[in-house]
């Protein structure tokens, strides 16, 4: 099992440990993934809010470079995933559009090659019996919320992915490995993206009610399989009068965590929130 | 023909609505105001405009008042709103439209900070093809003025950036796109169809 992989430019920064994990899980699972040759930002929460145009011919040129590759691309940042999706949807259904892509990024697009989430690679393309046979030592004891926000689910017609108002791909995942998954009803809500770094009272305010919502629901824990989520979650949470701050995992951590994989602990320690106080109480690291 | 909304008269304009309308393609003239979109979004709280008022007044072509709300600056593009719509208007693009045009327009932005941001963010990917999130932090700051501020919210967001740091999160000199020719002919081919950002754009 073979894609181009494309990191997307949090994965090289802020969410460095989300990549170190993805390789490292996949590698241990078998898909090998061959990163884009020279990728571009698909220029996220930006390029649509000014053009069109930009926006699509962005991410098409990481498209046209696994084309090329002849390999379906996995995409790690779920905001990523969302940008080449929405190209993709765009350039299948307007083949004008398509040429005068094309001609501006010099490159043939091949749009019979898929654009998968890594999420779904790991699901789906590979089964999660494949996973469950990986799994050296259960997520015992591990109380986890999944979070989905928005990126991955809507809108559906363009991402593919699950059931928009309850996925439960990534709850299928943490239950087989071994984790207690709870239940809660903001697994898709907005965490406010990018207005953290322009509203960040709005941002606050939501990040706010989603880890209120995990915590109500029993959970010790969320887990996050895109990076803005994941990064506004772990830092800008605001915990109450004698509340912990809590833990906010990349699926592929506690995937690697429950696989024994040895650099678990220095992708865990480059969170803000350190989960590992955490996890050393539910006797999961020591 | 003008509309009454709240004291202030404004002009309907029909070639904007269809112009608005073709941008898009996102149906808006379907809408018919059960307010789903409005009810599901995590924002309209903080909006001037509610996203149902939006479509509407997109839809009657009232261009003043929809080019110039903070609303389009405001939407995270969750999808929410265009999940649930009974009538399948895609309500975002509708936003991305507007905004779309706001800016070709020149018209000053109510949010200048989100504005500052995108400015900010697209001249971070045109020079170097990917984010550098220390280049797009410094650039932001400096757009909006903030670069030297001692407030208490600048100091924290030092303070995290130093922490970010350590960890190896934020990097001088992350990697490149080598080929930048194609990156600044998308610029390019977008710097016809657009005036140069306004005051505070960074």
């Amino acid at each position: 099992m073979k894609f181009a992989y494309y990191p997307g430019c949090s994965l090289e920064g802020s969410s460095l440990e989300f990549n170190e994990s993805v390789l490292a899980v996949a590698k241990t699972l078998g898909i090998e993934l061959v990163e884009l040759p020279d990728w571009n930002c698909c220029g996220a929460s930006s390029a649509h809010h000014v053009d069109k145009f930009l926006s699509i011919a962005l991410p098409a040129r990481n498209m046209a470079i696994a084309g090329e590759l002849g390999l379906d691309m996995a995409v790690a940042c779920a905001a990523c995933f969302s940008r080449e999706k929405h190209a993709r949807h765009e350039l299948r259904a307007d083949p004008e559009l398509k040429s005068r892509v094309e001609e501006i990024i010099g490159k043939k697009l091949n749009l019979d090659h898929q654009v998968r989430h890594m999420l779904d690679v790991v699901v789906r393309e590979l089964g999660i019996e494949r996973v469950r046979e990986k799994v050296a030592r259960p997520l015992k004891g591990l109380k986890v919320a999944c979070y989905y926000g928005c990126y991955l689910v809507r809108p559906p017609a363009v991402m593919e992915f699950d059931d928009p108002e309850n996925p439960r791909i990534m709850d299928d995942l943490m239950r087989a490995l071994g984790a207690d998954v709870r239940d809660w009803s903001s697994k898709i809500d907005c965490c406010g993206g990018s207005l953290v770094l322009y509203r960040i009272d709005i941002a606050e305010k939501l990040v706010g009610g989603i880890v209120k919502d995990a915590r109500e629901s029993g959970a010790d824990a969320i887990v996050c399989a895109c990076p803005l989520c994941q990064s506004n979650l772990d830092i800008r949470q605001r915990p109450g009068e004698g509340e912990e701050r809590m833990p906010v995992f990349f699926f592929t951590e506690l995937m690697g965590l429950a696989m024994g994989l040895p650099d678990v602990r220095s992708w865990l320690k480059k969170h803000i929130t350190s989960p590992l106080k955490y996890l050393e109480s539910v006797g999961l690291v020591s | 023909m003008t509309v009454r909304i709240k004291n202030t008269d404004y002009q309907v304009d029909a070639a904007f609505a269809r112009e608005i309308g073709k941008m898009c393609n996102a149906h808006a003239e379907r809408c018919y105001q059960c307010m789903m979109c409005t009810a599901g979004c995590p924002v309209s709280y903080a909006m001037d405009l509610k996203p149902h008022q939006v479509v509407r007044f997109a839809q009657m072509g009232l261009k003043d008042l929809v080019l110039n709300c903070s609303t389009i600056w405001l939407c995270a593009s969750c999808e929410t709103c265009a999940t649930r719509c009974p009538n399948e208007i895609e309500i975002v693009r509708v936003m991305d439209a507007l905004r779309e045009t706001a800016i070709r327009e020149g018209i000053e932005v109510p949010e200048k900070a989100a504005r500052a941001f995108h400015d900010s963010f697209l001249k971070v990917i045109r020079g170097r093809g990917r984010i550098s999130e220390l280049g797009l932090m410094t650039r932001l700051k400096w757009a909006t003025g903030e670069m030297f501020s001692l407030s208490g919210r600048a100091l924290a967001d030092m303070w995290l950036g130093w922490r970010m740091f350590v960890r190896g999160k934020l990097k001088f000199f992350p990697k490149k796109t080598e080929d930048r020719q194609v990156i600044e002919r998308m610029f390019e081919r977008l710097d016809k169809e657009t005036p140069p950002p306004g005051k505070g754009a960074g």
